[in-house]
This record gives C-alpha cells, sequence and structure tokens, in this order.
C-alpha cells in the first residue's frame, strides 16, 4: 500500500482492479473541465502576455490607435494643415508642398503615446484665461479620424516643464498630460520639414506671389 | 580696379562672416547673461535652468581629432575591421556574430562603425556602440560618494566603491569567463553607518533574452537575497539618482526598445577633455592608476551662486555631434517611460538623458560626465564614467555620483571575485 493510499481514509480508495463507476467518472470529468476553464482565462493569458503595468488615473483619449485612419494639425507657427493618411500600414504626409511616405512608427509613436496618456490635473474653474495655458491660440491644433473623431488643443507646459496642457474640444477643460506628448507631436511637425526644399522654395515663391 | 574693389567687398564679406564664429569656437562661460548661445545644444529642462541663472558653463573649444584620438588607435582600427561582421536579432536587438548566427563572446571596437539613419535598426546599433565602448578598459575600480543636494546644500552622503570587470569589449579578450558574463561589479557601501556594509553583486550574462543577476548582502540580516533587475530604475537610497544613471544607461541592450530619431549638436560634459595619463602600478602587472582631477560642487564652493548641484571645477563642455535616441524598456516592471538620450557619433557616449515616467511625465535629466585614459603608447584606453549629475525637474532636487579623484583599471581580474562568497565575506 502506498503512502498516498494509507493517508485517505479507508472508504475512499478503491481497492485494486475494482471498475470506477461511470458517475465518478463523469463528476471527475466535469470537475476537470472546470478547472480547464478557469485556467483558460486565468493562467494563459499570463502566459501568453506578460502583464502590462497599470498607470494610474484616467486616460484623457481613449481610442485604438490601430483604428485611426488620419491624423491632421496645424501649428500656431506655420499656420498650415498637414494630413497624415494611413493606406495599409504605410503613412503619407500631405500638405501644401506635396506629398511624402513617413517613417510609419513616428506617426504610430505619437498615436500610442496619446492613446496613453492619463489626465495629471484637470482644471475646471470658471473664468480661467485660455491665454495664460498656451491655449489662445494653442500652439497647435490636432484631428484625429478613426471613424467617430476628435479634435484636441495644445498649448504650453507647465513651469517645471514635466507635464503638458490639453484641451479636448469641445469641453472646456483644460487637462495635464504628461509632456512626452510634446515630444512626440515636434516629431511629427518635424516631418513636415523633410519635404523637397525645391517644391517648398516653389510654394513659398507662389505665396509671395 | 573693379576686380580689386570685387575682392575686397568679397574678403570683407568672408571676414563678417567668420569673425562671430570664431568667437564662439573660443572659451566662454555660459550663464544667464549669454543662453541664448546654447539654444539648440542643450536639453530643453538644462537650458531652461542656464537662463534662469541655476548653471554656469564652461564651455571650451574642442579640437575634434584630438578627442577622437582620446580612444586607442586598437580600438580604431578593430572598428574599422568589424565592418559587415555583426547583425541584430530583429526580435530582441541582440548582438549576433554573421558568421555563426549567435551572440559573440568578445567584440572590440564598434560592432557598428557606420550608422545609416534611415536604417530602422540604427538604434539599437547605436546602443551597442556605446555599450562595448564602456567596456575597453576592461576592469575598473573606484572610491566615491553619491550626494543628496537639495536647494539648502547638501541631505545626505553616501560613500562607497564600485569594482567592475567587463568581458564582452574589452580591449584584450579574458584568458577565462567561466559563467558567460558580459560583465560583472561589486560594490561596497561604506558610510553612512545605516548603510554601511551593504554589498552588492551583479552580473551580466552574455546571451539575448536573460535579467541581470543582482544579489545584495544586508549586515542586518547577515543574508543576500536576490533583487529584481527592474530595481535598476528604483532610487538608490532615496537620492535622486538611479543605479541605470551609470554611463547614463546600464543595462543590457536588450532591456530596451531602441529608436534613433535624429541627430544634432550638444554642449557634452567632460572632464579634461583630452585623455589623461595613465600610470602602471609597481605592485602589479596588470593594474593601472588614474589621477583624475576632482570635480568640486557648488554646495561645498564658498560663495558660488546657481544650483548647489553645479560642479563649479575641472568639468568642461565641449560642442558635439550627438545621435539622439529614444529607449523604452520591454519590462513592465521598470519604473521609466520614455528616455531620450544623446549620443556622442563617434565617441558613442551618453551625455544627457531625459526621463519620463510610466505615465509620460518627464520628470528627471541625468548629466552624464566623463573622463578618458590612454597608455603611452597610445594602444588601450578606457572611458569611464566620472560623474552623474541628476535633477529631479518635479522636486528641485538633484543627486551628484562619482566625482571620484583617482581610479584603478585591472586587466586581469579574478572572475572569482566577482562571487555570492566574496559578497557576504566583504562585510564578515
Amino acid at each position: 500500500m502506498s503512502a498516498l493510499e494509507e493517508a485517505l481514509p479507508g472508504g475512499m480508495a478503491d481497492e485494486p482492479g475494482t471498475p470506477v463507476p461511470a458517475r465518478r467518472l463523469l463528476a471527475m470529468a466535469a470537475v476537470a473541465g472546470l478547472l480547464g476553464i478557469v485556467a483558460l482565462f486565468t493562467v494563459l493569458p499570463r502566459i501568453v502576455a506578460r502583464p502590462v503595468a497599470t498607470q494610474g488615473g484616467e486616460r484623457v483619449f481613449p481610442f485604438d490607435p490601430k483604428r485611426v485612419r488620419a491624423v491632421e494639425f496645424l501649428t500656431r507657427d506655420q499656420r498650415v494643415l498637414y494630413t497624415f493618411t494611413r493606406r495599409n500600414g504605410a503613412w503619407t504626409m500631405s500638405g501644401p508642398q506635396g506629398s511624402l511616405e513617413v517613417p510609419a512608427d513616428r506617426v504610430d509613436g505619437f498615436l500610442e503615446t496619446l492613446a496613453g496618456l492619463t489626465r495629471l490635473v484637470v482644471i475646471d474653474e470658471p473664468g480661467t484665461v485660455l491665454k495664460d495655458f498656451g491655449l489662445d491660440p494653442p500652439r497647435a491644433m490636432v484631428t484625429i479620424r478613426d471613424g467617430r473623431g476628435f479634435v484636441f488643443a495644445i498649448g504650453d507646459r507647465n513651469p517645471p516643464l514635466t507635464a503638458l496642457y490639453v484641451q479636448v474640444l469641445p469641453s472646456t477643460n483644460i487637462e495635464l498630460v504628461g509632456s512626452v506628448l510634446l515630444w512626440e507631436f515636434d516629431k511629427l511637425v518635424a516631418l513636415t520639414k523633410t519635404l523637397p526644399v525645391e517644391r517648398r522654395e516653389r510654394t513659398d515663391a507662389a505665396e509671395r506671389r | 580696379m573693379l576686380k580689386t574693389s570685387r575682392l575686397a567687398l568679397a574678403l570683407a564679406v568672408l571676414v563678417l562672416t567668420v569673425a562671430p564664429a570664431r568667437s564662439d569656437e573660443g572659451e566662454y562661460t555660459l550663464n544667464k547673461d549669454n543662453w541664448q548661445k546654447a539654444e539648440g545644444l542643450l536639453p530643453e529642462p538644462v537650458l531652461k535652468r542656464v537662463k534662469a541663472g541655476d548653471y554656469n558653463f564652461k564651455v571650451v573649444p574642442l579640437d575634434a581629432q584630438k578627442f577622437h584620438e582620446n580612444y586607442s588607435t586598437t580600438y580604431w582600427a578593430a572598428s574599422e575591421s568589424n565592418e559587415g561582421k555583426y547583425d541584430l536579432d530583429a526580435e530582441t536587438c541582440g548582438l549576433k556574430d554573421k558568421a555563426t548566427g549567435k551572440m559573440p563572446d568578445w567584440v572590440f571596437g564598434k560592432p557598428f562603425p557606420k550608422i545609416d539613419p534611415k536604417d530602422p535598426q540604427a538604434g539599437c546599433k547605436v546602443a551597442w556602440n556605446f555599450y562595448l565602448a564602456n567596456q575597453m578598459g576592461e576592469g575598473a575600480g573606484a572610491t566615491f560618494t553619491l550626494n543628496g543636494i537639495d536647494r539648502n546644500g547638501e541631505f545626505r552622503r553616501i560613500k562607497l566603491w564600485l569594482h567592475t570587470n567587463a568581458y564582452l569589449g574589452r580591449t584584450k579578450k579574458a584568458e577565462e569567463n567561466p559563467e558567460n558574463l558580459r560583465g560583472t561589479s561589486l560594490s561596497h557601501a561604506m558610510e553612512p553607518a545605516d548603510a554601511e556594509g551593504v554589498n552588492i553583486l551583479g552580473q551580466q550574462i552574455n546571451d539575448w533574452t536573460s535579467q541581470d543577476n543582482i544579489w545584495a548582502y544586508i549586515p542586518q540580516t547577515r543574508r543576500s537575497r536576490r533583487v529584481n533587475a527592474a530595481s535598476r530604475s528604483d532610487p538608490i537610497s532615496g537620492l535622486d539618482i538611479f543605479s541605470d544613471d551609470l554611463n547614463c544607461y546600464a543595462g543590457k541592450v536588450e532591456y530596451y526598445k531602441w529608436k534613433l530619431t535624429g541627430e544634432s549638436e550638444v554642449l557634452a560634459p567632460i572632464v579634461g577633455p583630452y585623455a589623461l595619463k595613465q600610470t602602471p602600478t609597481k605592485d602589479s602587472a596588470s593594474r593601472i592608476d588614474v589621477t583624475i582631477p576632482y570635480l568640486r560642487g557648488a554646495y561645498e564652493t564658498p560663495g558660488s551662486t546657481g544650483a548647489p548641484w553645479q560642479i563649479t571645477e575641472n568639468l568642461v563642455f565641449v560642442k558635439r555631434p550627438v545621435w539622439i535616441l529614444e529607449g523604452e524598456s520591454t519590462d513592465p516592471y521598470y519604473n521609466f517611460g520614455k528616455v531620450i538620450m544623446y549620443v556622442d557619433k563617434d565617441m558613442s557616449r551618453i551625455y544627457w538623458k531625459n526621463v519620463h515616467n510610466r505615465a509620460g511625465e518627464y520628470f528627471y535629466t541625468a548629466m552624464c560626465g566623463y573622463h578618458f585614459s590612454k597608455s603611452d603608447d597610445g594602444t588601450f584606453s578606457a572611458t569611464t564614467p566620472n560623474l552623474v549629475m541628476g535633477v529631479n525637474d518635479k522636486t528641485d532636487r538633484a543627486a551628484l555620483g562619482g566625482r571620484y579623484s583617482s581610479q584603478f583599471l585591472e586587466r586581469n581580474f579574478d572572475p572569482q571575485y566577482f562571487s555570492l562568497r566574496a559578497l557576504s565575506r566583504l562585510s564578515d
């Protein structure tokens, strides 16, 4: 008799060679099936995907970056509309100078950063002066087209440069989000300068005329 | 006559255009009165502090060729011969020997001497050039301090020593590497009393996937315990400085997703700026001493103005071309979010890094200052992190790390010295 059998109460262990009753087999199968289902929803996801660090606070821009078809922006300095359009995984930038395919990771990085930002502070006091936050006029107006679409304004950074003031229109609230958004946005703006110089010069000359 | 006047005019234009540039090339102190000179040459939070009068930086002209020669002739020759030999594992950013398809066990010089910024793997390649340049000096050791400093001056000081041994990027291949390591380190806290006797052993395994092995010996419990590798992003003893600030990045290359996002010029903090003398010791054929001028802080300089954590002596700033690199950890327990680094295109040093937290808030800048040393015959050199000035812009506090005035280089460390046994014996 094994140590396990010794440990079990007498009535629990079957005699060797005794056939296991069908009802007991069914019960055991049901328990095993149940455990399998529990494991499917609890253990397996942890094995397949590593846990992602949770960020405190509520997401400011709840959207799926993969569903975005176009990003448009207009900056205070350039006063020119630039559009980034996704087709078959590639992003094309269009502006008055023409169109150009741009590195996809630039636009994808911007969208992923935007989608992950959490609300640090909300300023909703009446009488808030938008100019004090760089939102009148804003540094830039950005439109995200993902089927539903939303528009937000980018303002200044806070005094220690750690965060950025934004306004998700048409709300009048001012939200404070991580300043990494400005870093990502500036990379998009830098792309607008990669259009061929001669084409830009032609456009500048045309504007002057 | 017309020809002569045209020539004179051309010369005048030339002189007028060249003259201001020349004045920029000379030595000057960057401060709140001329901060505009550094526009585009410093990360914005740093420039803001210059503008506010927190920092006074001594900027000196640089002979770029002489600076390039801070690294040994053998390093540059090896870098050139490495062209085309190495590749990257697309999944992990691990270094791959093209001949074997595996991780190499020794690579001296830059594995990727030519960087094409349009290459999607350029960021990872720059990171490998940086990582391996750190290791050319083989083994090293120094006693130094970590100083927590706020607007009122120093509030905490920790004294410790750190010994390191490199395997992967060393100048001469190690005779033995029984644990297949890239590098290993041992540190021992000496002061203050509450930290005294805390020893830490670190090991980086030479593969693409494993985490660092880190053990800490706590004298109060007389036990060594394993520490998570993500703790490199935890503040050291409550100071505004992190283990990952050593060389401005101290992890394995594979821990980050790297992206090259641009190129620029920066003012780089350097001790020197040219290579210091290496003096072989009398007692050992493999040991070399290097004497380094002390980097005095404003908090210990009577009458100094500005931020108490700025360096007032023996640190200079030189204009250097850099790659702008983004790094983001793949470890969900790592505290940092996006890290932006400025890496010397030629010397592969990270001079500045801006750190965001996981919520995307920028909060911290580390300035990493280096010194270089070279043997008399020019065949062996070392680049060593001598200073980290970590500034938390959210709390307006800082920490200084390093600033040692002597170090040794050890070309033949016994691998057994960096062991768990040594870890516990250090405090016996």
